[in-house]
This record gives C-alpha cells, sequence and structure tokens, in this order.
C-alpha cells in the first residue's frame, strides 16, 4: 500500500509519469479508488446491490407491463392482454352445445367432462364449436365420443340420444325469465348405446 | 444520502426477512397445494385431440404436445419442487424448479384453446420470489447467509412483489379501457358479460351463478359495478404506499374477487385464500398473533 507524504506530492502531480513522480500518481488513485470501494463494500451505503434490486424490479414491471407496451400483443400466459370481460358484448349471443335428450324427447343438460373428457368448460365450447364449423366430418365422431361417455356413465339409461345444436339467445332476457331461443340449429344426432 | 439512494429507500423501506419467508411459505405452499387439487384437469389435457393443441408462452417451443408420462414426470417434479420451496429447503434449487416447472405446467394445461387468467398472478409471484432471498427465516436451510442481509432487501422483495400485483390489476383496467372505453362503465357491457358467461355455463352444464338471475334483470346495478371494480384496478397503484391505504385496498380488491366468484362463478383461488395479498401486509405479525405457541417456541429458540 503506497504512502507518499501530500506536499511531496503536490509538485509531481502536473509533472508526466515518471519513476519518480509513480509513486505520488498511484497514491492519488488509491486513495480514489479505496473511496469507491468504500462505498461499494460498506453495507449501509452499499450502492451496487441497491442500483441491481432496482433493475429488477424495473425489468419485472416492464416485462409485466409489456402486453400493455407492446402493439398488436396476442393474449398468452402468464402474461396477459386480459381481453377476458373487457370487450363489447351484444346480449344476443350464439352458444353451440350438446344435450342429452331422453326418451320423451326432453333435453338434459350434459357436463364438460361428458362433451369433451375435460372440466374446462371454455375447452368443452370451443371443442363444439369447432366441429359445428367443420361440419358432419367432425361433428358425426364427437357425436358419438359424447354417446360412449354417456353409455359407461350412470346416466346410461336416462338418456337415449344426444344432439349438437347452436341457439341463439337473448342472454338478459333470458335470467329475466324468458328463456326460449330466438332460433335453434340442430346440427348433428346420434343414439346412446 | 443522494437523490437516488431515497428514492430507492422510499420505495423499498425495511421488513423483517420472516415477512418475506411467510409470503414464500404462502405462494409455494398455495402452489403445491394447487397443483395437487388440479392434478386431474392437468393430466385430462393429455388426452385431448392432438390437434386442438394450441401453444401458448414458453409451450409456444413445442411443435406438438408432450407425452402424458412426460407430463405426469412434469407435474410430479413441480409439486415436489414447490413443497420444497415452501420449507425453505435448498431454496436456490427449488425455488427455481418451482418456479419454471410451474410455469411450464399451467401453460401447458392452458395450450389448448383457453386462455385464463386466474393463474398469472401465482406463476408472476413464483418467479420473482425465486429470485429473491426469501428462505432466510423460517425454513430448513433458514440459518444460512441471514445475518448477511440487510433489512433494505426484504423490503424491497416485499415491495417488488407487491409492484407486480399491481401492473397486473392496472392492466386489466387498461384492457377494459381500450376495448370498452367509456361504454365499458356506463353501458351494458358487464351486465352483458354476465350474462352470457353464466347461460354459456348453464347449457354447457357447468356450474353457474344463483346469484345471476336476481342481479341481471336490474340494470341499474351494473354502472356501478364497473365503475368499482375499475376504480379498485387502477386505485392499486395507491397500493404501493404502506400503511393503512394498502389494507384498505387489499380488502376491497379481495371483497371485488367475491362479488365475481357470486356473479359469474368465476373463482380466483390464489386472491380469495388471501395469498396473493401477502406481499402488502404484515404476514410475520398474523403468524405470531394467530399461532402464539409457535411465537414462544421460536422465542425459546433464540434465547
Amino acid at each position: 500500500m503506497p504512502t507518499v507524504h501530500a506536499s511531496a506530492c503536490s509538485a509531481q502531480r502536473r509533472r508526466p509519469i515518471t519513476p519518480l513522480t509513480l509513486p505520488c500518481r498511484i497514491d492519488d488513485n488509491w486513495h480514489v479508488l479505496k473511496r469507491e470501494l468504500d462505498k461499494a463494500q460498506t453495507p449501509q451505503s452499499s450502492r451496487r446491490p441497491r442500483r441491481v434490486a432496482l433493475l429488477v424490479t424495473f425489468a419485472a414491471v416492464l416485462v409485466l407491463a409489456s402486453p400493455a407496451l407492446l402493439p398488436d400483443r396476442r393474449d398468452s400466459f402468464p402474461l396477459s392482454t386480459f381481453p377476458m370481460f373487457s370487450s363489447l358484448i351484444e346480449p344476443v349471443v350464439e352458444i353451440d352445445y350438446a344435450v342429452g335428450l331422453d326418451r320423451d324427447g326432453n333435453d338434459a343438460t350434459l357436463d364438460p367432462e361428458t362433451i369433451a373428457g375435460t372440466d374446462e368448460i371454455i375447452i368443452a365450447g370451443s371443442i363444439l364449436s369447432q366441429a359445428v364449423n367443420a361440419g358432419e366430418v367432425a361433428l358425426a365422431p364427437l357425436c358419438e365420443a359424447i354417446a360412449t361417455r354417456i353409455s359407461s356413465s350412470s346416466r346410461a339409461s336416462e338418456i337415449v340420444g344426444v344432439e349438437i345444436r347452436t341457439d341463439r339467445l337473448d342472454a338478459i332476457a333470458h335470467f329475466g325469465g324468458d328463456q326460449s331461443p330466438l332460433t335453434r340449429t340442430p346440427h348433428w344426432t346420434c343414439d346412446v348405446g | 444520502m443522494s437523490a437516488e439512494e431515497g428514492l430507492f429507500a422510499a420505495f423499498a423501506g425495511t421488513a423483517p426477512p420472516e415477512r418475506l419467508a411467510v409470503v414464500r411459505v404462502g405462494v409455494f405452499g398455495f402452489a403445491a397445494l394447487y397443483l395437487v387439487a388440479r392434478s386431474t384437469s392437468i393430466m385430462s389435457v393429455a388426452d385431448l385431440d392432438e390437434r386442438r393443441f394450441a401453444p401458448i408462452g414458453p409451450i409456444s417451443a413445442l411443435d406438438a404436445p408432450i407425452g402424458s408420462t412426460t407430463l405426469l414426470a412434469l407435474l410430479i417434479v413441480t409439486i415436489a419442487a414447490c413443497f420444497g420451496a415452501c420449507v425453505g429447503y435448498r431454496w436456490r434449487l427449488t425455488s427455481i424448479l418451482a418456479a419454471v416447472g410451474l410455469t411450464l405446467t399451467l401453460a401447458y394445461r392452458l395450450s389448448w384453446g383457453q386462455v385464463l387468467h386466474t393463474e398469472n398472478l401465482l406463476v408472476t409471484h413464483a418467479v420473482l420470489l425465486a429470485l429473491m432471498p426469501a428462505a432466510d427465516a423460517w425454513g430448513v436451510d433458514a440459518k444460512t447467509g441471514r445475518a448477511s442481509r440487510e433489512a433494505w432487501v426484504y423490503g424491497w422483495a416485499l415491495q417488488t412483489l407487491a409492484l407486480a400485483t399491481i401492473v397486473g390489476y392496472v392492466l386489466a383496467a387498461w384492457a377494459k379501457a381500450k376495448n370498452g372505453g367509456v361504454d365499458w362503465i356506463t353501458g351494458d357491457v358487464l351486465r352483458n358479460h354476465i350474462a352470457y358467461d353464466n347461460l354459456q355455463k348453464k347449457l354447457l352444464g357447468d356450474v353457474s351463478s344463483p346469484f345471476a338471475s336476481v342481479a341481471v334483470p336490474h340494470g341499474w346495478l351494473f354502472p356501478p359495478m364497473a365503475a368499482a371494480s375499475m376504480i379498485i384496478e387502477i386505485g392499486s397503484v395507491a397500493a404501493i404506499a404502506r400503511g393503512t391505504i394498502r389494507i384498505w385496498w387489499v380488502a376491497l380488491t379481495w371483497l371485488f374477487h367475491l362479488a365475481i366468484l357470486a356473479l359469474m362463478a368465476i373463482l380466483f383461488p390464489y386472491q380469495l385464500v388471501g395469498v396473493a395479498f401477502l406481499p402488502f401486509i404484515k404476514g410475520e405479525e398474523l403468524v405470531r398473533r394467530s399461532l402464539p405457541a409457535f411465537h414462544r417456541r421460536r422465542a425459546t429458540q433464540h434465547r
């Protein structure tokens, strides 16, 4: 650790680096370096860890806010654009669904597990809509798959058929008491068992 | 103290390591139990038609679905890692495994034509926690490194978790403003959404809200509800400040999620159980108050 008397160095500082002036230069720089090291290493005033922490916070916020910052960002996971329930929607809607039919032709509600083999209603709804859009080629196997699930369930004795259909409904009126659909389009029917 | 340091100190504040430990136990404990509870649903996607595979987020790297054995292995490893991270065992390893596993497992389950938003915050918290020294207290390996850290580190970690929560709520408000505009508050948008969502659930044999048929016919109820939800979501920004205001925001937001459950039968389990809001409260004091025997035992150990 170089130590050179301050007054001896003051005259040397403006001169070029030579073997004579070098100890003074090292001494000067050492003090600057030590001051910086002290700043960085003393826990009470450590700046670098705080800067790193701040950087992590900023990065986290930027990444999480990126769906709003980037144009045309698609909804994803775990970063979302939160489109669900934010869009404008009309009260009259079309819903694709499947029902069981009993011996008298009455409807029996089917759950997502029976319709699509999953407990997720959105997946069940989307499987039905895709089949409706694809037509016979997708409707027939889907209807058969539903019928097979029913036949191996406890409801096999009460349900004799399956119908895949689209109802056009006024959702507000439905909860107001008028539950009849505005229009009903049956797409496919199949037997159970 | 420079302005930069002052600003940072005001943001981060200080906190004891136990407060962050409570968040760790809550988040990873919840994640482990949630995955166990949802394991049947997670595994059910393995039986879906391969053509339905629509990868999202980190799963986008896959061209085709993984096999059911791989999915089961991922699920088991993630549950084990979540339990490990919850108890603070080999924190560096288990926390990263748990965060990565949780993200992949839940993203995979949502890669079949449905993107839900009920698990985003859980994953966000798990990933951020994995970057933080959350196992310095109340964990199996708690003695390692605890003394070497200052109180601002825990304060910063908690504030970052809180900020991440806030960003989620602000984004939800932004989406409503962007997609629905003023109409989202003043019009029938919320009412139509609630009616449609419940009707679809009813026709597709899912659990629908018993309150929908009571509320939907009364249109006047919905603009105040829409305004309240926007105020809560935008008002989340105020919860970055410590003190009473954030407790009020937490309470209102919890009620907001309860209202969603009541009117739409949509469950936000992470929020309703309260784990999502742990970064906002003094969790360690709550633990000490509610578990006096635990507090006495810890006090005896420290003597």
